[in-house]
């Protein structure tokens, strides 16, 4: 299998690629969280003017004041000093020497691992936050700088007396504390208390912030679980940076612990089951199992908790905690080895955010066995590591609506298609319908043929065979022959424009007559109107107009004498069309004979054909016929 | 070519109908400005011809039968730069544009009187084009989207603007008036016929491709 990997990592540079990145981005974000946000958000470096403590003595006291300090017996102590296991004050007194004056007076930075604690220097009471006395001391963030007045500060040997108080948890703990000149302790440790206070809020506020943001994506984005979990890990933590400003705690001793438990329980699981739901491709047994495994971890807590005798449970407990972390840190680390094989490396700054926070917890879960302290800074610098994940899986998110856009492309190329096809469909079924126009044009059209045609042909056929003086002059007989060929074309062009517009059929007109027109010395013009010009009509309504415009310039071109036509279509409000021809000519004097009534006689039973009127009226000079073709639908179609 | 005004343009005629073929051979003797260089009925005489190159315009009748007329117009547009115009009946366009297809720049309507052979012969010369409203009206149906498959419809669709002109054309206006229609120069107008022609090509040799892709005569 690792032959096949190495093979395929070889091949595919797709692949190299990803991991390269992968890399690349592990190692960015591991430099700039040790390089940067460490040192930035860790341990101050000491000022070399500390003074040293000159003799520890601690002893259990009875009472958190003077009297009880006066009245104990004080013993020689060592640091870390360390009280052991029921709720009980203690005091711990120290001191230091002081060689020269201090004007701008001393600090020193405790580390107390207590609920609450006082301090005395010289006998003065300098530092009393909150309650003291048992069984509910409040809990104070024991993390400041002290001020020693100068006007408390002797010259030689100072006396420090820290006196403590402890109910959540069995030990109280007292280390070393660091003591020095005012300035350079605030230089040093200024930031640190930034941390303790300021910077905790606003992990506070962070984690409360994405967690909503996560709840409402997970309720309104789709119920992807990934939210959600996401939302308790935020809740969570900054649940566990809320408990350490908590002062007044309703639940005694054993419920601070076991809460305190819940928390990071719950930060573990939501990181494992975020894990595991992250990629969208979860191990489903997981599901089930994450849940109930903290369940029976936080019921393990429980039972130590309540059922041992201190300080045996609250060990035991600490121990279920760190096991219990280790062990959903390891799954959630698996997890996130899985999505990065599943997911071919594509979340390159997710997957090294990630590892970061597993490493950080790792080490948390080592510090919780106090084997390290205060190494991965994961209290204060998680929450930054929340929003960089945020943003990284915010900007993936961006890139999810990218897809958005693309998806509706895809379905705007669908749409496209779609109304390809529907104008497809209609212009083949436009075709079929000129197909069964012509079809059944056809057969009137073939005896209109015959009739027409059929009988001029035969008539000039007559004349060739005429002998002698009955025989036509040459000439003549070409003149009806190519009378009949116009004809011909006629009935050609009237089944050719089938299914085209008006305007078209009028324009293969035009074709063919204006170069007779111009011929004959006659200068035509052509007006089209366009919303006329679309009007569809059958061949033979065509073929009707054309005989009408053919009879209409046969008798201009023999009797008018014009020199110039002018051809308009129109059309009217109602839908009508109007087709006018006009001549500048001598107008209807000509027309008096036989032939040219035989002809207003044909073009009025045409028009009547076409459901239309046919009107003629002097023009002075000339001659304006006017065809009138009803509305299209109403009566285009010719009467039988 | 186009810049020999100087001297008459020297046309070739192929027409296998011999009183047609001596029309326009007298009407090319008639006008000044052609000359005739050679004449043939049929596709076998008209080869020679062909081969020797010594003309400015083919002239070639559409109906020399089954595809003759298409290689001729091949052969020549294989060979030389000479213009081809193709000769029709009114009412064959569909021949028409298939000459055009095949390469032809223009054509001539045998309508009876064979009145002005000069002039169409000239605009071909100066590269201009010429459309009939029953050309105009074939194109636009050839040009119906319906009636070309897939990447060729889209390779050689007409923009709006071409099948306003195309329409014009169909109804029978002249360069003039679809100039004054557009509000557009009358050169601009002849650009557009022989964009027309030319996407004509392009969509025959588009279908020639696909068909031969389709019947596995090619592979890409």
């Amino acid at each position: 299998m690792i032959a096949g990997t190495w093979q395929r990592l070889r091949r595919d540079g797709e692949l190299r690629r990803g991991l390269a990145r992968l890399v690349l981005a592990i190692l960015a974000v591991q430099a700039v969280y040790w390089l940067a946000v460490r040192p930035l958000l860790g341990a101050p470096e000491l000022p070399d003017t500390l003074f040293e403590v000159s003799s520890v003595e601690a002893a259990q006291i009875a009472t958190p004041d003077r009297a009880g300090i006066e009245a104990a017996q004080f013993e020689p102590a060592e640091f870390m000093f360390t009280g052991c296991c029921d709720p009980a004050y203690y005091a711990v007194r120290l001191t230091f020497d002081l060689d020269q004056p201090m004007p701008d007076g001393v600090g020193m930075t405790p580390s107390i691992q207590a609920d609450n604690a006082r301090v005395y220097l010289n006998g003065h009471l300098i530092v009393n936050d909150g309650a003291m006395a048992l069984p509910q001391p409040t809990i104070e963030r024991l993390r400041n700088i002290w001020f020693f007045s100068p006007d408390l500060l002797r010259p030689g040997t100072n006396t420090v007396e820290i006196v403590t108080v402890r109910a959540t948890m069995p030990y109280t703990d007292v280390t070393e504390p660091r003591i020095g000149p005012w300035p350079d302790m605030k230089r040093a440790f200024g930031w640190r208390e930034f941390q303790f206070g300021e910077l905790s809020w606003i992990g506070i506020s962070t984690c409360l912030v994405l967690a909503l943001a996560a709840l409402v994506l997970f309720l309104r984005g789709g119920r992807n679980p990934a939210w959600f979990w996401l939302a308790v890990l935020t809740s969570a933590w900054g649940l566990r940076l809320y408990l350490a400003f908590w002062a007044e705690f309703p639940l005694g001793g054993n419920g601070r612990v076991l809460v305190w438990s819940v928390t990071i329980t719950l930060v573990a699981l939501g990181w494992a089951s975020f894990a595991n739901e992250w990629g969208g491709r979860p191990v489903r047994w997981l599901r089930y199992a994450l849940p109930a495994l903290t369940a029976a971890k936080l019921g393990l807590n429980a039972v130590a908790l309540y059922t041992y005798p201190s300080p045996e449970g609250y060990d035991t407990s600490s121990l279920i905690d760190l096991w219990g972390g280790v062990l959903l840190a390891g799954i959630a680390v698996l997890l996130l080895l899985r999505h990065a094989l599943l997911f071919g490396l594509r979340h390159a700054l997710e997957t090294a955010l990630f590892l970061l926070l597993a490493m950080l917890v790792g080490i948390e879960a080592l510090q919780t066995l106090q084997l390290v302290s205060h190494v991965g800074g994961l209290e204060w610098t998680a929450p930054l590591i929340f929003v960089a994940f945020a943003a990284s899986f915010l900007s993936r998110n961006i890139r999810l609506f990218r897809s958005m856009e693309e998806y509706n492309e895809q379905l705007a190329t669908e749409l496209a298609a779609r109304e390809k096809e529907i104008a497809d469909a209609y212009a083949e079924r436009q075709e079929v319908a000129r197909q069964q126009a012509l079809l059944t044009e056809r057969q009137r059209i073939m005896r209109d043929m015959h009739d027409g045609m059929g009988g001029r042909l035969m008539s000039i056929a007559a004349q060739l065979k005429a002998q002698g003086s009955a025989a036509p002059p040459p000439a003549a007989l070409a003149d009806e022959l190519m009378e009949a060929l116009d004809e011909l074309r006629l009935i050609v062009d009237s089944l050719d424009t089938a299914g085209d517009d008006l305007g078209m059929a009028l324009g293969a007109f035009r074709a063919r007559m204006e170069s007779k027109l111009a011929a004959a010395g006659i200068e035509s013009e052509w007006t089209i109107d366009e919303h006329a010009a679309e009007t569809t009509l059958s061949a033979t309504a065509i073929l009707d107009i054309y005989r009408i415009m053919q009879e209409a310039c046969a008798n201009m071109l023999r009797y008018s004498g014009a020199d110039h036509f002018e051809v308009a279509l129109r059309a009217r409000e109602d839908g009508a069309v109007v087709l006018e021809m006009a001549d500048n000519g001598i107008g209807l004097e000509g027309d008096a004979d036989q032939t040219g009534g035989k002809g207003l006689a044909n073009m009025r039973s045409r028009a009547a054909r076409l459901g239309g009127q046919i009107a003629f009226a002097v023009n002075a000079p000339g001659l304006k016929i006017s065809l009138l073709l009803p509305p299209a639908g109403t009566s285009a179609t010719p009467t039988q | 070519m186009e810049g020999d005004t100087t001297s008459a343009a020297r046309i070739v005629v192929i027409e296998d109908d011999a009183p047609t073929r001596a029309a326009f051979c007298a009407a090319i003797t008639r006008d000044p400005q052609l000359a005739l260089a050679g004449a043939a009925g049929d596709h076998d005489e008209a080869l020679p011809l062909i081969v020797a190159g010594e003309y400015d315009v083919l002239l070639v009748d559409i109906n020399l039968g089954t595809r003759k007329s298409f290689d001729l117009i091949e052969l020549s547009r294989a060979n030389h730069e000479a213009r081809i115009m193709v000769i029709s009946v009114l009412g064959d366009e569909d021949s028409v544009i298939s000459a055009i297809e095949a390469g032809a720049d223009g054509y001539i309507l045998k309508d009876g009187a064979f009145a002005d052979l000069g002039q169409p012969i000239a605009q071909v010369l100066a590269g201009e084009a010429p459309i009939s409203p029953g050309v105009a009206r074939h194109l636009l149906r050839r040009f119906q989207p319906s009636t070309m498959a897939g990447s060729d419809a889209e390779s050689v669709a007409l923009s709006r603007r071409e099948r306003q002109v195309l329409t014009e054309f169909a109804r029978g206006a002249s360069y003039k008036e679809v100039a004054r229609k557009f509000d557009i120069s009358l050169h601009t107008v002849g650009d557009y016929v022989k964009t027309l022609y030319r996407k004509l090509q392009v969509n025959s040799r588009g279908a020639a491709v696909n068909k031969a892709l389709k019947a596995g005569m090619i592979e890409l």
